[in-house]
């Protein structure tokens, strides 16, 4: 078995992604997707099934583009041979993932050492136990698995992507499951590790995404709508905020209004004259892009 | 009255001491520069001499403190093998390789349940009277046992970390190759004291299913090259319990897919069926099955 470095010695992934598509059957998955990164944590923000994980997926070499490339450090993620390399820099969160209720979790993270060719036992466990130590898992290390709980689970499963330190991190809705003081921590360690790494996450939640990444790409209906950073993106919403005393919903340009705590109705869309408009928040912003109604503004 | 503070520990003079190792030397053994004799003698002295020691801890690098630590936490953190991994490695097999076929999916209660009941029918319809005859069910079943483990080894839908494993470096025919061998063999061992437990009556045939096993085993494989897992195991399981009512019809003898030409025939098929792997091999690469 061939061993490397526990280092990532390049530095962080150069991901290249060019007009990619992908369809299921009738349905379309991805719509001429580009995306470019290269250091940094970068969020794919969107609505359930708006293709955050077939993009995923393609990035991972688990799932294929029908037209499109994909590229990480120059290696093409669709060739047979190049792929391998692409392997080589990966750590992967999918959305969906399990493990065999009688591991330990130690064994779990070691397994995928294994997977990842990170070099004989000895090299492989201090690998292990860093990842563990990232996920705050160290002290279960010789839990198993069937004893875990849902938050504990989603630990193992971002433990077992940081085994290696992957220059190219892939996390499908990482924050799944984790307590507010777990997705702190999740949040402080996927801050240290984009100083080295190109981590690339999903998530349907805006706080979610302006609390992780410095950069957005909001993908709809398998499109990108959207790229930049989270305060761009709030900045679209501007002026198409305001408070009312009734929802509105029947007035022309009124996107949607929502009852606030203090019984006003906040409103997005277009400002009918005479109203008050309030600073606009990411999630304005994002309803906005969804709805359909936002700036004429494709991706950057 | 103040405590009297304890003597501080005895620094490394800048001058030799004949008694400790000079700063030159604790220097050169801190950053790993020195002999292995050397080294020896010098950590000799470091276990009873607690300045020497202060001098090693400020003239080595935090982070190979700092590694050393994770190392020996590292150490600390690996759970105590079971009895199965244990022989395994005392057998010949590395520790990689044993841990990559522990984790093998199909090790499972379903399919250990799978081979007792295939067993158990096939031990059930023996019939001392009647031995040829009364063998069929067990030598058609025991083939299936390794299908079955096979086509719950590997792929989408069998393995929950399937994703993962094809995400990482690793070749999935390496993957895919250990565990079947595994399960191949859990199988042939099983079912060998299964045949055992038939008694002498059964001897000349009771071995019969050993050749048809390995080759269905090699047939799921490529299969799987092609089709999801479940569906590829049962096609063939399927397709081979079909083979034996046919031909048994045909050619009027229960037993006629375990004799001698019909053993060379079904060789063959598995040297066509490996040869089928080792070409798609890639396959075992992809996150998703199909042509």
């Amino acid at each position: 078995m061939r061993g490397r470095s526990l280092v990532a010695a390049s530095g962080p992934a150069a991901v290249a992604v060019r007009g990619v598509g992908r369809r299921f059957g009738a349905e379309v998955a991805l719509d001429d997707v580009s995306l470019s990164a290269h250091g940094g944590v970068v969020a794919l923000l969107g609505p359930n099934g708006a293709g955050k994980t077939t993009l995923l997926r393609c990035l991972a070499t688990v799932g294929r583009p029908d037209v499109g490339t994909v590229h990480v450090d120059g290696f093409d993620a669709t060739d047979t041979v190049q792929r391998i390399e692409v392997r080589r820099r990966l750590g992967y969160l999918p959305q969906q993932v399990g493990f065999a209720e009688r591991a330990t979790v130690f064994d779990v993270v070691d397994h995928v050492g294994i997977l990842k060719e990170l070099g004989p036992p000895r090299v492989r466990h201090v690998a292990v136990v860093r990842a563990l130590r990232d996920a705050g898992l160290v002290s279960l290390a010789g839990r198993r698995v069937g004893t875990l709980s849902g938050g504990m689970r989603q630990r193992l499963g971002i433990a077992q992507a940081l085994v290696g330190e992957p220059s190219l991190l892939l996390l499908d809705e990482p924050a799944n499951g984790l307590d507010p003081e777990e997705r702190l921590r999740l949040r402080d360690r996927l801050s240290e590790v984009g100083e080295r790494a190109t981590v690339v996450l999903s998530t349907h939640l805006t706080e979610e995404a302006a609390a992780f990444s410095q950069v957005l790409y909001v993908l709809v209906g398998g499109r990108i709508v959207h790229a930049g950073t989270p305060a761009d993106l709030t900045a679209t919403a501007r002026g198409r905020v305001w408070i009312d005393s009734a929802p509105r919903r029947d007035v022309p340009g009124v996107l949607r209004s929502w009852r606030l705590p203090s019984g006003a109705y906040r409103c997005i869309g277009d400002p009918p004259s005479g109203v008050v408009l309030d600073e606009p928040t990411l999630e304005d912003a994002y309803l906005l892009l969804v709805g359909g109604c936002g700036p004429a503004r494709g991706p950057q | 009255m103040s405590p009297v503070p304890p003597p501080a520990p005895p620094s490394p003079s800048a001058v030799p001491d004949p008694g400790h190792p000079s700063d030159a030397v604790l220097s050169d053994y801190a950053t790993q520069r020195v002999g292995s004799a050397v080294a020896v003698a010098v950590e000799l002295h470091l276990e009873r001499c607690p300045g020497c020691r202060h001098a090693v801890n400020a003239a080595a690098a935090p982070e190979r403190i700092a590694h050393n630590w994770t190392a020996i936490e590292a150490e600390l953190a690996v759970p105590r093998r079971g009895i199965v991994e244990r022989s395994l490695v005392r057998l010949g097999l590395s520790v990689d390789t044993t841990r990559l076929l522990l984790a093998t999916p199909s090790l499972r209660r379903s399919w250990w349940l799978a081979i007792a009941a295939c067993l158990l029918f096939g031990l059930g319809a023996a019939d001392p009277d009647r031995p040829e005859a009364s063998i069929q069910l067990f030598l058609v079943l025991a083939p299936v046992i390794p299908v079955v483990g096979v086509a719950l080894a590997y792929g989408p839908g069998v393995d929950p970390a399937h994703e993962i494993t094809v995400a990482a470096p690793l070749s999935g025919l390496r993957v895919v190759l250990t565990r079947s061998v595994t399960v191949l063999a859990v199988s042939i061992v099983v079912t060998t004291i299964a045949a055992l437990a038939l008694g002498e009556a059964y001897a000349a045939r009771a071995a019969a299913w050993l050749v048809p096993a390995v080759v269905l085993a090699v047939v799921c494989l490529a299969v799987m090259t092609a089709l999801a897992p479940r569906v590829a195991g049962a096609v063939v399981a399927g397709s081979w319990v079909v083979a034996n009512l046919a031909a048994a019809g045909v050619a009027d003898d229960e037993l006629v897919l375990f004799g001698g030409a019909a053993q060379v025939v079904t060789a063959l098929l598995g040297v066509a069926a490996a040869a089928v792997v080792v070409a798609r091999r890639r396959r075992f690469d992809l996150a998703e099955v199909g042509p």
